[in-house]
């Protein structure tokens, strides 16, 4: 039967949960069950904050969601929407929170509102009207989409897109190391 | 004899160094309580807030905890593993008014680091049963309490 020892050629344990002082040896992206949220980048500020880049997708679309642990609480910072072109992303929609406490159903409002915006520009732009029914059903089934399990296998093998996906953004630490 | 003279000398300079600035206050030993705990705040009804930390030589484990009137009450907890002498969040879980014990934060320590190993195994490929996973997920936690006591 398999066990941890002999799923990778080495120990997954020492390579995935190094003990104090030791590299992690094994540099996967790392999946957050609780948040939904592959992990793109994490920082920690001099004054003990941790700031984190996440990111979870569909086939249509990719939110990226900053949010910062201070003392006991969780704070949404921003949260970005994409689409694809091709493996590229390209954003259809950013917001900024202040002082704003972390939670799921607020990430899925505001997912959900900053695609009906971007679904409306752009049938405006190519001369289409949609019902706003059917903008709302659309907005709600690519919002859900996003918010599937890695380790319920929802999510396709990371392969080299996939990875590069995940791991292609800008530094959190760039954004937020001047902040305190 | 001390069973764990190295880990106890590295995680004790780490608990100096590392955890007053993961937890943002100075933390002491509760012997009582078997954990390090950091300086509380006490709110405007009353409620005492403080975090409990349980640290071995592979993880940290964070708790955010409040005394009410008569309970204490387990807001989050947060899973840290290191790389290098830095630490790295592997997983967390928020619990909206539920009662601290020691069991539940094994409990749910466990099923976050059981997420987490799911899923670098998923990563990386491969496959092990989640008996398999659970089992070695608990045995890392059981590890943490028994260290973070040799530690202190």
């Amino acid at each position: 039967m398999a066990n941890i020892q002999n799923t990778t050629s080495v120990n997954l344990l020492d390579a995935v949960l190094p003990t104090f002082g030791n590299q992690i040896r094994i540099n996967n992206p790392r999946w957050h069950e609780d948040m939904k949220m592959f992990v793109m980048s994490e920082y920690e500020s001099k004054a003990g904050h941790r700031y984190i880049r996440g990111i979870r997708f569909s086939d249509q679309v990719a939110v990226i969601i900053d949010y910062s642990l201070w003392n006991s609480w969780t704070y949404l910072n921003s949260i970005e929407v994409y689409r694809f072109n091709g493996n590229e992303r390209e954003m259809i929609g950013r917001k900024e929170f202040d002082k704003v406490f972390y939670s799921d159903s607020l990430v899925h409002s505001e997912v959900k509102s900053m695609l009906e915006q971007a679904i409306i520009s752009m049938a405006r732009m190519n001369g289409t009207v949609f019902t706003t029914d059917y903008i709302e059903r659309e907005s709600l089934k690519l919002v859900i989409a996003t918010e599937r399990s890695f380790n319920r296998g929802e999510y396709p093998p990371i392969n080299g897109a996939v990875r590069k996906l995940i791991e292609g953004a800008h530094n959190v630490s760039e954004k937020y190391q001047y902040i305190d | 004899m001390d069973k764990f003279p190295i880990i106890k000398c590295q995680l004790s300079q780490n608990v100096i160094n590392s955890l007053p600035a993961l937890s943002g206050s100075p933390v002491h030993y509760d012997r009582s309580e078997e954990m390090f705990i950091t300086t509380s705040w006490i709110s405007s009804y009353g409620y005492r807030y403080f975090k409990g930390i349980l640290v071995s030589d592979r993880i940290v484990i964070i708790m955010a905890l409040s005394d009410g009137e008569i309970r204490r009450f387990i807001d989050t907890i947060h899973v840290y593993r290191f790389n290098g002498n830095r630490c790295q969040l592997i997983g967390s879980k928020s619990y909206p008014k539920s009662y601290y014990s020691r069991e539940f934060v094994k409990r749910e320590s466990a099923s976050v680091l059981s997420d987490f190993l799911k899923s670098q195994i998923r990563v990386a490929g491969g496959y092990c049963s989640d008996d398999e996973i659970e089992r070695q997920s608990r045995c890392v936690i059981d590890e943490v309490c028994r260290i973070t006591k040799a530690v202190a």
